[in-house]
């Protein structure tokens, strides 16, 4: 029983096993993958940012040439709609309606005389 | 020279006309045109060289075209200003709405009584009563309609002004750094002097609701109108 363990202390794998074993191992291993994904990301990352960098210069180049009047960047000071809400509410525009309520009654009044009164019309 | 009773054959056309566009017309200058088109119309017959027998008939449809007239601008002028309450978010707008809804109705039922085979007499009772109506009922409760709509109209546009210098003063940084170092101190007048203008609008507005004072409404829009030129001057300052 002894002899026969010592003979098997000294037991080889086939060196063919030994190479294609080697070579799975190595294939299958996660990391050199791992490594090349965690480049690319690297690189996709600052292509991105240079493309990126590079349009906001072109932009800020641009938009001091063609920039809109500051006015208008403010939501609040929005000219157009000033003058619209100023217009809507605008205090002659009220006055001219109460205005006319008064002549609709005024000619309603010198109509309805004249339906009633008889003779000849006016002075 | 148009001999008198061919006057009258060519008004005729010209009443017909006036009623048919008075029933189509939208728009209330145009029913005031139509009236007072009506109105000369009648003018002229009641005028003319006729002799009372000749004239009667011809002066009945002139009278009836000319209350027509009358009835078509009361409407529109109802009408507008039901179009002007359904806008306001008020409550209260429901009993002008229903005033306005029995008006129309009394007009309608005014309509029909002077559109039937009626004598002058008759024509010329409906009158006075129709007159004495809106002396004693509908203008004072018209006067009351358009002065809330008024009254509502400008506590809508004080609200407007109140969140247009809300959305100012949130952007008061920003308007700052478009403006120099020496302009801030006229920007924040122009702001503070909205804010108090608006505020006094308001003041006078809630007062106005209760009171319906005409010259009250007026202050209250004029300051708001005063509200807006500060608006626009920040504007053209950051131009």
């Amino acid at each position: 029983m002894i002899n026969q363990l010592k003979q098997l202390q000294r037991i080889e794998p086939d060196a063919d096993f030994l190479a294609r074993s080697k070579k799975i191992i190595l294939t299958a291993s996660p990391k050199p993958e791992y490594i090349f994904q965690l480049r690319h990301a690297a690189t996709h990352f600052f292509k991105v940012s240079f493309a990126l960098g590079l349009m906001a210069v072109m932009l800020l180049v641009i938009s001091g040439r063609f920039a809109p009047a500051p006015a208008s960047l403010i939501a609040s000071l929005n000219s157009k709609q000033l003058v619209r809400e100023s217009t809507k509410y605008d205090f002659n525009l009220q006055l001219a309606e109460a205005q006319y309520y008064q002549e609709v009654d005024k000619q309603i009044n010198l109509a309805l005389n004249e339906i009633i009164s008889n003779g000849k019309a006016g002075p | 020279m148009v001999k008198p009773a061919l006057k009258v054959l060519l008004i005729i056309p010209l009443l017909a006309n006036g009623y048919l566009a008075g029933a189509k017309s939208a728009d209330r200058r145009t029913s005031l045109n139509n009236l007072q088109e009506s109105f000369d119309q009648l003018i002229t017959i009641k005028n003319s060289q006729l002799l009372l027998n000749e004239r009667g008939a011809i002066e009945l449809v002139a009278r009836t075209a000319v209350f027509n007239r009358v009835l078509d601008l009361a409407n529109e002028e109802l009408s507008d200003l039901k179009k002007k309450l359904e806008k306001l978010s008020n409550p209260d707008r429901l009993q002008h709405l229903n005033n306005i809804k029995e008006y129309q109705s009394y007009h309608e039922t005014v309509r029909g009584q002077i559109n039937r085979e009626i004598d002058l007499k008759e024509l010329v009772d409906i009158a006075a009563k129709f007159k004495q109506w809106r002396e004693t009922v509908y203008n004072k409760e018209i006067e009351k309609t358009i002065n809330f709509v008024l009254v509502f109209q400008s506590q809508e546009a004080i609200k407007t002004a109140e969140n247009r210098l809300d959305r100012i003063m949130r952007d008061f940084k920003i308007i700052k750094s478009y403006l120099m170092p020496n302009e801030w101190g006229v920007a924040e007048k122009l702001v503070d002097d909205a804010k108090n203008l608006i505020k006094e609008a308001k003041k006078i507005n809630v007062e106005a609701q209760t009171s319906f004072n005409e010259v009250g409404i007026q202050t209250a829009t004029q300051k708001i109108a005063a509200a807006y030129k500060n608006f626009i001057a920040i504007s053209d300052m950051v131009k």
